[in-house]
């Protein structure tokens, strides 16, 4: 018998928790068997190991200061744990789970290592073939025949429940919590998926072609490669998607009337002024398709797989806008739009429907869903999150405000 | 909301260094509105305009009107159009106006520009609006009436399928004016549990068009879905089958059959284990991924 050491990512032994993002993330070491030490300590060094194109990690001893590629820990042989932090490394995700190995060596020897992912949303236009195809293949399942758990999200969002999410502050903070519901119900079925974004400011003709969210034919029906994972996709009662470009919208262009990042980045330091983002970008994407098609009205919208990542970019601009103003923290005024004339749902203190079960708000009176899903590596934002609870993704403010996502464009530091 | 400041169109170049300079929304409602401004004008700003119908200003009020009013230019009214569409996504905001903006796209149902009576039966048929849904089934009933092509009529029913839409669907895929009407009438009919004998005998029929048999795979798989996959294992079996409807029909059993059921199933497995091995692209890929999931 040798010495072995035990990791834990996220403080947890659970594989399911063994994914990282750009923010860091709380882990341990600790000597599982102090076979051959002598001495009550032990020291380790913690690094990572890449594969060609996989991920890459780094780390710190303690929850402030630089990151490093390398660090030396002393550990005590008796059993107990001791504290890193680990991250990934900007501008190096993961593509596949475990492409990324955190591993323990005491001298040159290993003495313990777990594989891990930096889990990353990332732009679909970009996505490679097997990340593609997870992502999809996962959808497709949560969709099943129209019914289970995807029909949840689908009645979110329908033409009873709108007021809750749309046309007041409480827009992206509804929105972000209703992605990563979407998002960790995916992981529960394959954990290497993230959600990824359409840049509607782009052109990204990958995202129409019928191996990925398919190609319009004359009727507006979208159209897949045979065995595609969405060949079966429904809505409601019928089966396929509408979706139509406007004459004006050529797929292999970036869609006009679209307003770019610069100038949603721009449209103001102060949310009350950044939430006007729902008008255009947000609504002007959404009509980019004609009047045959499911996005281009609130109430059909979500029958459309793309909406999700038409979503995923919205939030992601709301957090590039974030980083760009120090827009975490929900106690400065301008990182919400914060006002006792706005309706229940959208003030900071407000418990989120249908999360929260509250069934007086909409009508006919219904909570789809039940709470958000939770993930294995964080706890936050909770089951029912406050409006509040949504703004702290990153854990910037507070490092237990951590959601687990991030995006492969937004820098932590 | 857009900042105040002069209109002043920026260059390109500047646009990229910098934000742009934004024109507040009642100036280009201002210029989108007045029939001194050359259409090419009158639509960019309707392109460029966020309409906050919660403002008590005219904004949204010089929409509906430009909207609603058959002497403006059909550019402009299109654009209009397209406008509040945008807005009603906010959707708490957009709630004073929304009665007024469905009566007046119901209006516009019937106006003479073919592209915003399409436009507009579109929101209304997505929103479940009774009228579009009347005057759309009439149009089908009596051609003299119709306000859009036939196979718009029936895909913009298909957003609320009722027994109504059924009969004349039917109707329509058994002696179709057009291989498009007869596809858009097949299309909704997919949600309706009696016409599964119908998908069952397009599915099988060789000679139908690839997109029939594909729509009609996709409606048994959603009407009966035992059926399905019954039909499903003996197009895989068939030799003489095309490669499309075979990767189609393996799909389908690799995503949604009983994987006990299949486990057991030793001809099935011996079959796609074959075709992973030697079979057109299509097929081998999906017969691959067949035996991934479920090879011992
Ligand atoms: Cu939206």
């Amino acid at each position: 018998m040798t010495v072995d050491v035990e990791i834990q990512i996220n403080d947890s032994t659970n594989p399911r928790a063994r994914f990282l993002t750009w923010a860091p993330s709380p882990c341990r070491i600790r000597v599982r068997n102090p076979a051959g030490i002598t001495t009550p300590f032990v020291s380790l060094k913690i690094s990572g190991r890449s594969t060609a194109s996989g991920g890459a990690v780094q780390f710190r001893a303690g929850a402030t200061g630089a990151f490093s590629d390398s660090i030396t820990l002393t550990v005590s042989a008796s059993g107990n744990t001791a504290p890193f932090f680990s991250a990934g490394k900007f501008g190096r995700p993961s593509s596949s789970n475990g492409d990324v190995t955190i591993e323990a060596r005491s001298g040159t020897t290993l003495v313990g290592s777990v594989p891990v992912m930096v889990r990353i949303r990332k732009n679909a236009n970009t996505l490679s073939a097997p990340e593609r195809d997870r992502f999809l293949e996962a959808l497709a399942k949560l969709n099943n025949q129209g019914t289970g758990r995807f029909s949840d999200f689908r009645d979110m969002h329908n033409a009873s429940a709108l007021g809750q999410a749309h046309g007041a502050p409480g827009f992206l903070p509804w929105h972000r919590a209703y992605l990563l519901d979407l998002e960790r119900e995916l992981q529960a079925i394959d954990p290497s998926v993230a959600l990824p974004y359409w840049r509607f400011d782009k052109a990204a003709p990958n995202i129409f072609k019928p191996d990925f969210m398919g190609s319009s034919d004359n009727l507006g029906t979208v159209q897949f490669n045979p065995g595609h994972p969405l060949t079966f996709w429904k809505t409601d009662t019928v089966p396929g998607i509408k979706r139509r470009p406007i004459p004006a919208f050529n797929v292999n262009l970036a869609p006009p009337g679209v307003i770019d990042e610069a100038a949603t980045l721009a449209l103001g330091t102060q949310y009350k002024q950044f939430r006007g983002m729902e008008g255009n970008p947000h609504g002007r994407a959404h009509t980019r398709f004609d009047a045959i098609s499911f996005l281009s009205d609130a109430s059909t919208a979500p029958r459309d797989p793309l909406f999700f990542l038409l979503h995923c970019n919205v939030d992601r601009l709301w957090a590039q806008w974030q980083k760009a103003n120090s827009r975490f923290d929900q106690a400065v005024a301008a990182a919400y739009d914060e006002n006792p004339a706005f309706p229940v749902g959208h003030r900071l203190a407000d418990t989120l429907w249908p999360w929260n079960g509250v069934t007086s708000r909409v009508n006919p009176p219904s909570a789809p869903g039940g709470t958000l899903a939770p993930s294995p590596g964080v706890g936050a934002p909770g089951l029912q999150p406050r409006v509040r609870d949504m703004l702290d993704y990153r854990g910037v403010v507070s490092a237990a405000s951590r959601m687990g996502f991030d995006y492969d464009d937004v820098k932590f530091v | 909301m857009s900042k105040k400041g002069k209109s002043a169109k920026s260059s390109k170049s500047a646009r990229k260094a910098k934000a742009p300079a934004r024109r507040t929304a009642r100036s280009l409602m201002a210029v989108a509105a007045s029939a001194k401004s050359g259409v090419k004008e009158r639509v960019a700003s309707l392109n460029e305009v966020t309409l906050a119908a919660s403002d008590q200003d005219a904004n949204v009020t010089r929409a509906l009107d430009i909207l609603g009013n058959d002497n403006e230019p059909a550019e402009v009214r299109m654009a209009a159009l397209e406008a509040l569409q945008t807005a009603s996504f906010s959707v708490v905001a957009f709630a004073p106006v929304r009665g007024e903006y469905l009566a007046t796209l119901r209006k516009v149902a019937t106006d003479p520009n073919a592209e915003l009576r399409e436009s507009a039966l579109g929101v209304l048929a997505r929103n479940k609006d009774g009228f579009a849904q009347q005057k759309l089934l009439e149009g089908l009933q009596d051609p003299g009436k119709a306000l859009v092509p036939t196979e718009t009529a029936l895909s913009l029913l298909s957003f609320d399928p009722h027994a109504d839409a059924y009969n004349v669907a039917r109707r329509i895929a058994s002696a179709p004016p057009s291989d498009d009407a007869r596809q858009e009438a097949l299309r909704l009919l997919s949600a309706d549990a009696t016409s599964a004998p119908l998908f069952e005998k397009l599915l099988l029929d060789k000679s139908e068009k690839r997109e029939v048999r594909q729509l009609s795979a996709a409606a048994l798989h959603s009407i009966a879905p035992k059926k399905f996959q019954k039909r499903a294992r003996e197009l895989v079996f068939d030799p003489s089958e095309y490669p499309d409807i075979q990767a189609t029909s393996l799909a389908a059993i690799t995503n949604f059959s009983d994987p006990e059921a299949l486990a057991n199933d030793e001809p099935l497995l011996k079959r796609v284990d074959s075709l992973s091995e030697k079979s057109p692209a299509k097929v081998k890929q999906v017969a691959r991924r067949f035996m991934t999931k479920f090879k011992r």
